[in-house]
Order: structure tokens, then sequence, then C-alpha cells
């Protein structure tokens, strides 16, 4: 377990395999709610929040139960139950607790149901991680969907005032700056992180 | 049978999953670089559609509200896992490409059960109806995307070469290339059959 390696992968998780754009995970809310730069950062800390939590409950659960019993092939029905209980759990502690923070339990249904989350914990553990690399590379993917999401709302504040063609107005237009942004994002590709 | 027709129809055109409605994109854009891919993957959201809707007839009375998601998520990542072991048993190169994806498809599979509100429905095959018009959609868009990506992009039809590989258009094989693709594909289907987000795009 080296800094090194640790690094590595936050690195990694934060540019050169960003969730969005290299492995489509989140396309969902990246695309309904990057109207302006707060709804941005409010879905990019809610998912942010969800993946690093997701992430250390799946990959104890990696190590301590499915390893040991070698039920490896039960993998994604048990993710699945793990992170749709830690939706429910947290949306309603945050209900009760942080009232003052309404926008974020307003979003986690739709975090689970887009799939990033799920997404993330299942590469942590495909990737072989162990706990803490699986607990970085949590929060970095979650980190490295709010940069996306964040860069995207401002491109999207410019696309508000130029023409666009009329059936492009709209999903089209907004799926295909994405692909722009993302074949930007493939010039990190080239870097290896030790 | 004409009723058949008519819910055929709106599955695959007017209420499609992806292009109407923008559901499963995930498994979509990762599982359309080849042929192969995708057509796996659209089975097994035919499938999932299919066994969903089933079960969302089955608990709808007897679950109260909170659970009734879960549990149906649960059932559906139940049938994804069978379809993992089957590929991962008989088609292990597919299963290595696209395994990952399939989990996540069970996810937005339910939520196409839901989206086409199948306990409004009275009868039961009405429901299967729905859903599988909804699934063929699915499978109809990956398909055409699929088609696109592998033959412009990389040169090959289900792995058999056409044309030279430096002549394949290298960015349509990448996750870039497939936003672009599908940003194009909806903006030429609403072309040709409207705008389904036509009220919401006015305010």
């Amino acid at each position: 377990m080296s800094i090194l390696g640790i690094i590595s992968v936050a690195l990694g998780a934060l540019l050169s395999d960003n969730i969005v754009f290299a492995h489509y995970l989140g396309i969902a809310p990246f695309v309904s709610k990057t109207e302006s730069l707060k709804s941005a950062l409010v879905t990019g800390i809610s998912i942010t929040l969800m993946t690093g939590i997701c992430t250390i409950a799946t990959s104890i659960l990696e190590n301590l139960v499915l390893v040991p019993f070698d039920i490896i092939y039960l993998r994604s029905v048990a993710y699945v139950v793990v992170v749709a209980m830690s939706v429910t759990v947290l949306s309603a502690a945050f209900k009760k607790y942080a009232k003052r923070l309404k926008d974020i339990p307003l979003s986690l249904p739709l975090v689970f149901s887009n799939s990033a989350v799920l997404g993330v914990c299942l590469f942590a553990a495909k990737s072989g991680y162990n706990l803490l690399e699986a607990v970085f590379y949590g929060i970095f993917a979650g980190v490295g969907f709010t940069l996306s999401a964040m860069l995207f709302a401002a491109v999207r504040e410019r696309l508000k005032y130029s023409k666009v063609p009329k059936f492009f107005e709209g999903i089209p237009i907004i799926l295909i700056t994405a692909g722009l942004i993302s074949l930007a994002f493939m010039g990190f590709d080239g870097m290896k992180f030790i | 049978m004409k009723s058949f027709i008519n819910k055929m129809r709106e599955g695959i055109i007017s209420e499609n999953p992806v292009l109407a409605l923008l559901l499963g994109i995930c498994p979509l854009l990762a599982a359309s670089t080849r042929l192969s891919d995708a057509v796996v993957m659209g089975m097994c959201a035919i499938v999932t559609t299919l066994f969903s809707a089933l079960v969302i007839r089955f608990v709808k009375k007897k679950l109260p509200e909170k659970i009734k998601l879960l549990v149906c998520i649960l059932f559906a990542v139940f049938i994804i896992s069978i379809f993992e072991l089957l590929l991962r048993a008989f088609l292990l190169p597919v299963s290595e490409r696209i395994g990952m994806y399939l989990p996540l498809l069970s996810v937005t599979g339910i939520i196409f059960a839901k989206s086409i509100r199948f306990e409004r429905v009275k009868k039961t095959s009405d429901a299967l109806i729905s859903a599988l018009a909804c699934g063929v959609g699915f499978f109809a868009v990956i398909f055409f995307m699929a088609l696109v990506r592998e033959v412009i992009g990389n040169g090959t039809f289900f792995g058999l070469r056409i044309f030279p590989e430096e002549y394949g258009m290298l960015v349509l094989t990448h996750p870039s290339g497939g936003l672009i693709l599908l940003g194009v594909v909806i903006a030429v289907f609403r072309h040709f059959f409207g705008n389904p987000d036509k009220k919401e795009g006015a305010k």
C-alpha cells in the first residue's frame, strides 16, 4: 500500500479515467442537472458523498464476505443491495438532521437511479483495489464528476446565447458538446501515473 | 392485433426509451462499439424489461410503496446475474467487455418499466406488450449505433473486415464518438418524428 499507488489511483479517477467521459456513468444528471453552476455543484457534492460512502461499504463487503466465502458470483446482487440501502439511509438521515442543506437529499434518489454510484463501486471491485485505494477511487471519481459537471455548466452558459439548428436544440447539442469535451479529456489518456 | 401493432409502434418510436425518454444511455454507449456486444446487450434489455414488468404486476398491491422499487431492482439484478454467469460460461470475450455494464442495465431496465407506468395498465398482457416494445426500441437503437460505430469506426461487420483498419474513423470507437453520434441520432430522430419534449423546451 504505497502512497504513490494511491496518488495514481486518485489522479486517474479524476482525469484520465473520468467516470463521465471514459465510462459513460452518470450521463443522466450530467445532462439534466447542469443548467447552472450551483445545481452542478450540488449534484456533484451528493454524488461524491454517495460514491465515497458506498465504496467503503462495498469494499468492506467484498473483503470480509464475498472473498472469504467464495461467493464472488453474487457480487452484483450484493452491491445493489448495499448501495440501495446506503442511499435510503443517507437520504433519511439528511432529511432529519440537515434541514438547511435542502438540495442534497432531494437529489439522492436521482443519484441511485442513474447508476453512477453502482458503477463506481463495481469498477473499484473489478480493478482489485484494496480498501484504502477503493475509498480514494470513490471519492476522486465523485470529484471528477463534479469537475466535469462544473466545466460543462460553464459551457452551457455560453450555449444559451448561441444559435443552434432547430433539431439540435436541447438534448442533442448537449450530448455533442459533451462528446467534444470528452475528446479534450482524451488528451489525459497518455498520462500514466507510475 | 391492431392494438399490438399500435403498442409496438408507440414503444419503438414515440416512447422510445433512449431517443425519447433518454434512459439507459450508459449501457447503450458502453456496448455499442461492437455489433456482437450490442446484440447481447439488447437481448438482455428485452428479457429484463419483460421480467421486471411481470414482477411489478405481481408486487404492486402486496408491498408498501417505500420498498417496492427496491424489490423490483433486486429481481432485475437477479435476472441479470443469470445472464452474467451464462455469458461468462459461453461467451467469455463479450463478457469481459460488457460484463461491467450489465448490472447497470438492470437499474435502468427497471426504470424503463417504471417509466411506461405499467401499474396504470389494466391487463397483464398489455403491460407485457409495452414492455416488449420498450425492449425492442432499446435493441433497435443499440443495434443501429453499433452498426455505425463498428462499420465506419473500425471497418468490420460482426468481426469480418470490410475495409482496411487504417481508413476507419477512429473517433467513433472512443467514448467521445459515441456521445457525438448519439446526439446526431437523436437530432435526426426528432427531424422525422417530432420533438418529444417540445412542451418542456418551450418554457
